[in-house]
């Protein structure tokens, strides 16, 4: 007799999903494994911004999700464009350069809106509008930006707190501190239970199904400099410190099959304020993505890259590694008062090193070459222009300097209005994009290209979403998805 | 051979402090401990927009001096003194915090201006704030039980008179004082003490509670870099006990008594309020929102409520039309009906017009109140009510509770109350995204390092004026193709 039905391996969106749904189809006795502590539960998820990106013909469809928003806001619908799933599937081919898993995207895409309705009503999750991060504000007028509109009430940190709740009321076992270390095999092959590690030593835990959701391997630096590269090995971590990998390696182990962008990763600026680990408490406001507004110097006290070649949203991947190319991993963020108050809501979570002239201002700083640091902003100061000369921070304002090596092409306005403001940044690795191959019932395959009985695998462990970026909004609504469908076919495992 | 002296109160007093230790701490304690620490941060956000908050922010020569501590809500640092003065005040603003029978008020709001404040200058470990927020809740409760309830009678208010000496027992344990000092800071605190309940009803009741934890962290302060005071300040003919009770009017003995056995913090008397409004109508709102919940019934669907308090908690807070939101605090019609229309009674809910809105008209047009036939006045419970919903379809269902005072020992506020109280205060002063993080670091306060961990959630940058949107309007949908959003995951 098995202890459980139903293990699911990681306590994030996705793998509280699984566990739900399992419970939801029918598994009586399902345990969720959760590593960290209690007070260091629940994965990414607890860092995520809780964007839900999901397809909808008719605006109005989204309305029993955020009920009362359009009371609350003029024209709240009629701004809304339709996001179809022509749209949201073209956007995950665009991003990936066409390499998205064909048959994964459609499932993703197609169940996107029942997937975030499901969380809604079997999950108890919460619901806001997403306007402070969707809606471009011009003039007195918010545009909608496209297929982001909803996410959870009070972010990630809320989706983590409802799926606990949820998972909780529904009877379902969270074990905290508790290491899966290793996936047990029956004498056929099949998947039968996981050992793990716990405060008073390792044991095994049986179960028909076991579904792995306990993410990527960004929190392993072995791992990211021998997947991603030596520039990734050095960044910060942005997520839960517990994200080492485990999952993928006992998977490997038995003979599932590595798939997708193994040497890719969502990476961006952060703060460098901070250890290997952003505090979790800060959640995802370690990013500093303000630098169009400004110029970036390294330790040696030179500009390295174009801080306005475009808005942040087509900078920050590339410009996180370049910081990360740089002596010491490490750069620094140059701002004056006229531009200050334009920086993210996010760099509220360090305190800058300020002063009133830009000579005290480096005196501060952890840069080599003082003297060549305060040449490069008087360089850049004779190369710039006034705000007056048509600064312009809502568009790209072709606002550019002459005469520089890089040239800063867009908000390129001298920095001499004091006080001085100097931020610090590094590279931070939000996530991996490599995983395993899962059938689209979510079943591991393995390298025989036949699935692994009693497995299945949700969120950032499933390969093959994923190329070279992702659309903001689709981590959420990708494990919701994978974990709810994982969760389903183990539980009629379970009861077969 | 002689006998020795007992000891001076105060050192006596000192020893117990001094000899408490983690391992006293019952996993109950601990939890209602956090939940109240919770609660308390919960109501000092929601009281600094206060008038009597704002007052002291622009009064000269209040919170302007330099020091590391953080003025919640805002991103001003100052003294930890000072800042336990503006906390402390913003905590029992709305008097909204939580409350003790056998103290005769409030209990914590004496102790965690003061705990964080100087456990942000000092770097103290949340483990380490949650075991003074203990000793000073035990300090607190024991001389109550010393002097009450004469003191209280006689005017006195305890949360001040007696917090000022909590305060400077959790002060002094927090900064590892010693017996001799910790005795010293309680001397100190005993002539520092005041509070006189004249003042109810007015801004100068929450200034008591800010004051109280100034003067009991500066008694342990003063204490600590080598200040002087009399041990025999308690007992002496013209000490704290003579001269605030009278000759005959306490009993020391009592508030040295049972220290631990079992913590009071243990006792059922110990409540929270989860409703921003007058205590006597809680019970009836606890029970609408059981038939909400229970029955999951709706506004549309009632035909009649009759709402049946204990004719003590009714007489002041029957006000069938409440004509102000003042007077809808004190109004169980109109809370009863939020109640139902909202599934939850909010700060919001006593803003503005929201006593006038149509639905609750609606509602007001068809509530009795009445006192309960059956529940006396006289008895020992006072604070139980019974609701009737009558509704459209016939059905007759109601819910009913013959004591219940706050949310108590016997009607503990789950977690998800709580956080919905928690959630509801915050939003009055902290940007969206710090509150779920910050309730979340609250509640796991034994593993925070570094209290700064708490009080950078509290804080309120400049730059966040461009974060929070002001209500607005959307542009009409265009034939062009949406923009990109410009948010980076």
């Amino acid at each position: 007799m098995n202890e459980f039905d139903v293990i699911v391996v990681g306590a994030g969106n996705a793998a509280l999903a699984a566990a739900v749904s399992a419970r939801e189809n029918g598994a009586e006795r399902v345990v969720v494994l959760e590593k960290a502590p209690r007070d260091m539960r629940g994965g990414n998820t607890h860092w995520s911004g809780g964007v839900l990106r999901f397809a909808f013909d008719d605006p109005r469809e989204i309305d029993p999700l955020i009920p009362g928003a359009a009371e609350e806001y003029e024209n709240f619908y009629e701004g809304i464009s339709p996001y179809t799933k022509d749209d949201y599937h073209g956007d995950l081919m665009r991003v990936t350069n066409g390499r998205t898993d064909p048959i994964l995207s459609r499932i993703l895409v197609d169940q996107s809106k029942a997937t975030v309705f499901w969380m809604n009503t079997v999950g108890r999750i919460k619901m806001e509008p997403a306007i402070t991060l969707s809606a471009i504000r011009k003039d007195n007028m918010m545009i909608w930006a496209r297929g982001m509109v909803v996410r959870a009430a009070h972010e990630g940190v809320g989706l983590s707190r409802s799926w606990f709740a949820t998972a909780e009321n529904m009877g379902i076992d969270v074990r905290y501190g508790s290491a899966a270390t290793s996936l047990v095999l029956d004498g056929d092959g099949r998947v039968s239970g996981v050992t793990v590690r716990e405060d008073d030593g390792l044991r095994t835990y049986s179960a028909r199904s076991v579904v792995l959701g306990c993410g990527g391997f960004e929190a392993n630096v072995q791992m990211r400099t021998q997947h991603i590269g030596a520039l990734i090995g050095q960044a910060k971590v942005r997520g839960t410190p517990h994200n080492q990998g485990d999952g993928l390696r006992m998977a490997l182990a038995i003979g599932a099959m590595p798939w997708g962008q193994w040497a890719g990763c969502h990476a961006t600026p952060i703060s460098a304020d901070w250890g290997e680990f952003a505090p979790r408490e800060l959640t995802d406001r370690s990013n500093r993505l303000s630098y169009l507004y400004g110029v970036m110097l390294n330790k040696r006290g030179k500009r390295f890259l174009d801080e306005g070649e475009d808005t942040a949203l087509f900078t920050y991947a590339k410009f996180g590694r370049a910081i990360l190319a740089e002596p010491g991993a490490k750069a620094y963020q140059i701002f004056d008062s006229q531009v200050v108050h334009l920086l993210e809501p996010r760099y509220q979570t360090s305190k800058p090193v300020t002063s009133d002239t830009l000579e005290a201002l480096i005196a501060q700083l952890d840069i080599d070459d003082k003297t060549e640091a305060l040449k490069s902003l008087a360089d850049y100061n004779r190369a710039a222009h006034r705000a007056s000369d048509g600064f312009d921070p809502t568009r790209k304002d072709g606002l550019s300097s002459h005469g520089l090596t890089p040239e800063k092409t867009n908000w390129a306005v001298k920095i001499d209005k004091p006080p001085y403001y100097a931020y610090s940044a590094t590279g931070g690795i939000t996530f991996t994009f490599g995983g395993l191959k899962v059938t689209e019932k979510a079943e591991v395959v393995g390298t025989d290209w036949r699935p692994l009985p009693g497995l299945y695998a949700c969120g950032e462990m499933i390969g093959g979403l994923f190329y070279d970026n992702y659309p903001a909004g689709t981590g959420l609504v990708s494990g919701a998805t994978f974990g709810r469908i994982a969760g389903r076919n183990a539980a009629h495992r379970a009861r077969s | 051979m002689s006998e020795q002296p007992a000891p001076p109160f105060a050192v006596r007093l000192a020893e117990k402090i001094c000899g408490f230790a983690a391992d006293h701490v019952t996993e109950l304690a601990r939890r209602r401990a956090r939940a109240s620490i919770i609660d308390t941060v919960a109501v000092t956000l929601a009281g600094i927009p206060e008038a009597c908050t704002q007052i002291l922010l622009k009064t000269g020569g209040i919170a302007q001096g330099p020091g590391d501590a953080l003025i919640f809500g805002t991103d001003r640092r100052t003294s930890a003194l000072d800042a336990t003065f503006v906390n402390g005040v913003a905590s029992h603003a709305l008097d909204f915090d939580d409350f003790s029978g056998v103290f005769g008020g409030h209990q914590s709001v004496p102790l965690v201006a003061p705990l964080i404040a100087v456990g942000e200058e000092r770097k103290v470990s949340g483990r380490q704030l949650l075991l003074a927020y203990l000793v000073g809740v035990e300090t607190e409760l024991k001389l109550a039980r010393a002097v009450h309830y004469h003191h209280y009678d006689k005017g006195w208010h305890p949360t001040s008179t007696l917090g000022t000496i909590g305060a400077a027992a959790a002060a002094a344990y927090l900064l590892k004082l010693g017996p001799q000092r910790t005795a010293t800071a309680l001397a100190i605190a005993a002539s520092l003490s005041s509070g006189i309940k004249a003042n109810f009803g007015t801004m100068t009741k929450p200034l008591h509670i800010g004051q109280c934890g100034r003067n009991g962290l500066m008694a342990a302060l003063l204490a600590e870099a080598g200040f002087e005071a009399n041990h025999l300040a308690y007992e002496h003919e013209q000490g704290f006990f003579n001269v605030f009770n009278g000759p005959g009017l306490f009993d020391m003995e009592k508030a040295l008594a049972d220290w631990w056995h079992p913590a009071e913090i243990e006792q059922k008397g110990i409540a929270l309020k989860q409703f921003p409004c007058c205590g006597s109508t809680h019970p009836a709102i606890a029970m609408m929102l059981a038939l909400r919940r229970e029955e999951n019934i709706r506004a549309g669907d009632v035909a009649h409520i009759q709402v049946l308090p204990n004719g003590r908690r009714l007489r002041h807070t029957n006000t069938p039309r409440p004509a102000t939101s003042l007077q809808a605090k004190f109004s169980v019609q109109y809370v009863v009906g939020r109640a139902l229309l909202s599934g939850a009674v909010r700060l919001k809910d006593f803003e503005g017009n929201a006593h006038r809105d149509p639905e609750i008209l609606k509602l007001l047009d068809i509530t009795d109140a009445e006192p309960h036939p059956e529940m006396t006045e006289s008895s020992s419970q006072q604070w139980g009510a019974e609701v009737i919903v009558t509704l459209k379809d016939g059905r007759k269902v109601s819910r009913r509770v013959d004591n219940m005072v706050g949310r108590d020992g016997d009607h503990p506020m789950t977690n998800d109350e709580l956080w919905e109280k928690f959630e509801d205060c915050a939003r009055r002063t902290l940007p969206l995204e710090q509150i779920a993080p910050l309730f979340e670091r609250l509640e796991t306060l034994d593993a925070v390092a570094d209290i700064d961990q708490i009080t950078q959630l509290a804080r309120v940058s400049r730059l966040h004026d461009r974060a929070t949107p002001s209500r607005g309007s959307f542009a009409p949908r265009s034939t062009e193709p949406a923009p990109e959003t410009t948010w980076v995951p």
